[in-house]
């Protein structure tokens, strides 16, 4: 039995490759994703080891966690009491700046957006190893700087240029460089970052703004001392109020800081990968299942010349067993190379120098093993049970692989459909219980219309393929493709479930998206009648001079404009002593604010807004049972204590803001600068030309621009088309793989059909009219399940929107361009996929197929 | 039309002149039919017999464009069949030539009246109506003609397979074996309507079998053997068949020992 079934795996190599195929992706994917996150959770962590490989220990002061927070600074006293422990050789002060706050403003007079490695601002103590000066000198006076070499690639400022740079408040001070540095070994920087030196005293008043001060102390050990017992040391002698740290705690807690986006990209990845093996799967049964069936007479003499029913259903397994087996140890080697790739493309996207460090855990032979060995033989054990289950002259009589009827699908599918829709309909119109038990019963019936429609698809394949075959039946050898497509139902029925499932997917998410942005379209359209904000790229120090405001509201074509300030306060939980964080906003203009972003008072007046005053958005209001007379008290970021203010309105509908305050409070706002401002127009005003020269107003503020609020639109279909791309590109393996079911099964087919292409063949039929005939099969099991895909991924869509229409999915919006794309690619992926069983089903010798048995 | 003839001078349907098929190479090779020459006449009812291997299939399934020769020449009616491309032999056997082969003759998908018009249909042609009622109504399968393959009886299938050749209207209908899986009533049936065919439409018909008593309904027998044409009988009887086939037999018999030395 044994060698009968490897001769049978050796004799049929294309049933062999392609019934692996499907299970090497489906490992791949797996083990690529695994070796992708621990690859590039390594490489991120020695490229931390190496930023602070220099660093022995380092000491900061406790920081505040608030968002506005800048760094505590610690007295110059400090540096000299650590100086004076045991084993250290030398403590020395540095103020340096690495959280974004430092930007280089462009040679474009705007500030350059940074989301990669940071730029790092510093004073300067020396070019030390491993720095190396490479051109100039050190930085002398206050308004000197040398940079890092990576900066002059960057930014293209060279040596003897004056540097822009936005520090602190909204307007650029400027700098000249004097030197420039790089790294041993030739490098640019360490890790990507922009590096630049200041004097102390520049540094001082541009990083930290307190005199004789610094951020951190960089202690050097003497050598023989170990680093953790310096460390514990000296945070002894510190005591609370201090962090102390080894240049090992750095890296780790740089690394630590990276994880919840590893995290988070590696479940996306798995999540796609199981995907992908899901459709693997159905692949895998399906090519088990033909494969068993036209071995059913080979089977059958085994049973005949007396092997067991066990007997069978072994060889079977073990063709399984060996497929599964190869595949694992290919899908591997693929992952791993896909793992390695990725992560050397990311790397390098993050804009840093990471070298790319290969990790494979032992998790991912285990995975490989178990997906490729254990999927492929569940796969192959309903097929070998099968088999074993013909009775042995039945099968050799004559073509055994009659058609099972399929009414059992339609009957269990049908009562599955029927109670999916409706728990569907008891859960969508709340009939049942309160919020949560209704969600429960959505996603039950979600649950339950899947498995129905999964069930159900064999019995609906025969009208619905004769259907869509309907229109490809103009000739003989298309109607003979349509037949032939809706001869074998549960073939068809899996073979395009497997299409099925990356279309709905697609399909489901395109909805979604698309709801998405016309529901937010529209909340801007009804409520935000603003005309133009200016706003910079995000960060916490875009700002600007508020008195360019005035200067605004004097342009005759502006009707009116509001600047926005924004801050992160403290608040005491009324009732409990629990600080929590809260946002606070605050406008010049309160009129004009609460008109230009459509908010509307529910209670209270908005004109009471005074100095001791606090209006609270509803949402805010209902979570903390705050009402209007209460009072409530906030400490602002840059505020030694709290203020007691009191609530005056409460306000409904914001773009996000929970209670704003008089503009009186924001020289204590951690930004005291406006952050954005919302304009509106005359009518009639020509809105790029008013643009363009509130835009040159701002020219002294480098870190905001003057927009049409129209861009943050586009911007927004922008990025749901950037998300949607990427769930199109990781959903298109398991596409892919369900592509390679269609050439599968029809390759299948065809050898299974030898017969009948030769007698068509010897009764005139010519190759181009044979290749019609697979290709008319191919596009109607495609475009199947494509039309299946579509309806679920429609219906799931849908399902969301409806769940969702209280809170931001307000309109549904069908991707109806998309969704056309996705059936013409149905149509190109058949005709694709019928190119190798067609060049198989002509390569047929007539005559050798007509005695074939 | 008359059915007997003395000689067999008319004008032929299907010729095939000095023709040379080898199998293989080197000390593998088998000569299946070495300078085979032979004439069908057009309205003729031919049988081709021989023992297994003497090349009577090999020799059909060259004259029906179904397999290449190795030299000489075969025609078909007036066309030159060797030296077609595959395009051209597909054409040939759509329009000139019908098939009847021993099992396995129609598509599953198919329902009856479809099998009978594949051909047709395959060639974008239009069926001439009237015959194709006067062909189903010879074969007596009207009533039949809505069903599948599956729910017709052999002799049925088998009789579906010879309408289909013959509502074609070819130059030569090619039978392989037509009657080798039938039992002997159903048999009789499918011969008859051969003889039918072409006594009443004037149709030219070659039939590869081994039995004597279907030969018998040919107008002439052609005995093979040995990849060679040894004898032909005209107006045989099953008796007379057999006889020729057992004397023939032993003929073959010592040529073949002594050929084997």
């Amino acid at each position: 039995m044994l060698r009968a079934t490897f001769k049978s795996l050796l004799s049929r190599k294309a049933r062999l490759l392609l019934s692996t195929i499907a299970v090497v992706l489906g490992v791949a994917f797996v083990t690529g994703s695994l070796v992708l996150n621990s690859s590039l959770g390594k490489s991120i962590e020695s490229m931390f080891t190496t930023v602070f490989d220099d660093v022995d220990v380092q000491v900061t002061a406790e920081r505040d966690d608030s968002l506005f927070a800048s760094a505590t600074p610690i007295p110059a006293d400090v540096v000299e009491r650590v100086a004076g422990v045991d084993g250290v050789s030398e403590a020395t002060g540095l103020v340096s700046e690495g959280t974004g706050k430092l930007r280089v403003v462009g040679k474009n007079g705007k500030a350059i957006p940074n989301f990669g490695a940071p730029v790092i601002g510093q004073n300067f103590t020396g070019f030390e190893d491993p720095m190396e000066l490479k051109e100039g000198t050190e930085p002398q006076a206050d308004d000197e700087v040398a940079v890092s070499a990576s900066l002059v690639a960057t930014t293209g400022y060279e040596l003897g240029d004056t540097l822009p740079l936005l520090t602190d408040g909204p307007e650029a001070r400027e700098f000249e460089i004097v030197g420039v540095f790089g790294y041993s070994g030739g490098r640019d920087s360490v890790a990507g970052e922009q590096t630049i030196l200041f004097t102390l005293e520049a540094a001082r008043a541009n990083l930290m703004t307190v005199p004789d001060a610094y951020t951190l102390i960089d202690v050097t050990a003497e050598s023989g001392t170990d680093d953790s017992q310096l460390r514990d040391d000296i945070a002894d002698l510190l005591g609370s109020g201090y962090v102390v740290q080894t240049g090992e705690d750095l890296a780790a807690e740089q690394t630590e800081a990276f994880q919840p986006f590893l995290d988070v990209f590696n479940y996306l990845l798995l999540g796609f990968g199981a995907v992908a093996l899901i459709v693997s799967v159905f692949l895998i049964v399906n090519t088990f299942s033909i494969i068993v069936a036209q071995r059913t007479r080979e089977l059958a003499l085994f049973r005949a010349l007396g092997a067991g029913r066990g007997q069978v259903t072994g060889a079977v397994l073990l063709e399984a067993l060996i497929v599964g087996l190869l595949s694992a140890v290919v899908g591997l080697l693929l992952g791993i190379g896909v793992g390695y790739l990725g992560t050397v493309a990311l790397g390098s996207s993050m804009g840093t120098d990471m070298e790319a460090t290969l990790v494979v855990p032992w998790q991912t032979i285990l995975a490989a093993l178990l997906i490729g060995v254990g999927v492929t033989m569940l796969a192959a054990l309903i097929p070998a049970v099968g088999a074993s289950r013909i009775p042995p002259m039945a099968a050799l009589r004559e073509a055994a692989n009659t058609i099972k009827p399929v009414r059992w699908f339609a009957i269990i599918g049908g009562i599955l459909l029927a109670l999916g829709a409706v728990a569907l309909f008891l859960g969508l119109t709340e009939r049942v219980g309160d919020g949560d038990d209704s969600l429960l019963l959505v996603l039950a019936g979600v649950g339950l219309l899947f498995i129905g429609l999964a069930v159900v698809i064999p019995a609906i394949a025969k009208p619905l393929v004769s259907l869509i075959g309907a229109v490809l039946s103009w000739s003989m050898p298309g109607k003979l493709g349509r037949r032939n497509s809706s001869r074998n139902p549960r073939r068809t029925a899996i073979t395009a479930s497997a299409l099925m499932i990356g279309i709905t997917l697609v399909t489901a998410v395109g909805v979604v998206l698309s709801s998405a942005n016309a529901s937010i379209q529209k909340f801007f359209a009804e409520s935000v009648s603003a005309d133009v904000m200016i706003a910079g790229v995000g960060t916490l120090n875009d700002s600007y001079n508020v008195e360019i405001l005035d200067e605004v509201r004097e342009m005759p074509e502006v009707s009116q404009a509001a600047a926005a300030y924004i801050d992160q306060a403290e608040f005491v939980e009324p009732g409990t002593n629990d600080e929590a964080a809260v946002l606070v906003e605050a406008t010049d203009d309160v009129t004009a604010y609460t008109e230009l972003l459509g908010i509307t008072v529910s209670e209270g007046d908005l004109s009471d807004l005074d100095r001791n005053g606090l209006v609270v958005y509803k949402g805010w209001a209902e979570q903390h049972r705050v009402t209007v007379g209460d009072t409530v008290d906030l400490r602002f970021s840059a505020a030694e204590s709290a203020a007691p203010l009191t609530v005056v309105a409460v306000v409904e509908s914001s773009i996000g803001g929970e209670v704003m305050v008089s503009d009186d409070h924001v020289d204590r706002f951690g930004q005291p600068d406006p952050m954005q401002a919302y304009i509106t127009l005359e009518d009639g005003a020509d809105k790029p030309q008013v643009i363009e020269r509130i835009n040159q107003l701002l020219a002294e503020n480098p870190a905001v621009t003057a927009a049409d609020i129209g861009v943050l639109n586009d911007q927004l279909t922008v990025t749901f088309d950037a998300v949607l791309l990427v769930v199109q590109v990781l959903l298109s393996l398991a596409i892919f793989i369900a592509v390679i079911g269609v050439v599968n099964t029809l390759t299948l087919s065809v050898l299974e059909r030898t017969r009948e292409l030769g007698l068509l063949r010897a009764v005139g039929m010519t190759r181009g009219q044979v290749t019609a005939m697979v290709m008319v099969e191919s596009v109607v099991i495609s475009v199947f399940g494509a039309v299946l895909g579509l309806a679920a991924g429609a219906g799931l869509g849908i399902v969301v929107q409806q769940a969702l229409s209280d809170d931001f999915l307000e309109v549904l919006v069908m991707p109806w361009g998309t969704m056309v794309f996705y059936l013409v690619a149905a149509v190109v992926i058949g005709v694709l996929a019928s190119l190798i069983p067609a060049f198989r089903a002509n390569r047929l010798n007539v005559l050798s197929a007509i005695s074939h048995d | 039309m008359t059915t007997a003839v003395s000689t067999d001078r008319g004008e032929a349907a299907a010729r095939a002149t000095d023709v040379w098929k080898v199998y293989g190479s080197g000390e593998a090779q088998v000569i299946a039919l070495r300078g085979v020459t032979a004439e069908f006449t057009k309205g003729r009812f031919t049988a081709i017999m021989g023992p297994s291997g003497s090349g009577k299939s090999t020799l059909m399934h060259c004259l029906a464009g179904l397999d290449y020769t190795d030299r000489g020449e075969i025609h078909i009616g007036d066309n030159l069949v060797t030296g077609l491309s595959d395009k051209g032999l597909t054409l040939l056997r759509r329009e000139k030539v019908g098939f009847i082969f021993q099992q396995f003759n129609l598509m599953p998908t198919l329902t009856a009246e479809e099998n009978i018009l594949l051909p047709l249909s395959i060639g974008k042609r239009k069926p001439d109506r009237a015959w194709f009622d006067q062909v189903v109504d010879t074969v007596g399968l009207r009533d039949r003609l809505s069903h599948k393959p599956t729910e017709l009886s052999g002799g049925q299938q088998q009789r579906v397979a010879c309408a289909r050749a013959l509502v074609q209207r070819p130059d030569v209908i090619f039978a392989d074996e037509p009657t080798g899986n039938l039992d002997s009533k159903s048999g009789t049936e499918v011969l008859k309507f051969l003889r039918r065919s072409v006594d009443d439409f004037g149709q030219t018909i070659v039939m590869v079998t081994h039995d004597p008593v279907a030969a018998s309904y040919a107008d002439r027998v052609l005995f093979l053997a040995d990849g060679q044409v040894v004898d032909e009988m005209f107006d045989p009887t099953a008796d007379r068949v057999l006889d020729e086939l057992k004397r023939f037999d032993e003929i073959v018999g010592s040529a073949q020992g002594e050929e084997r030395r």
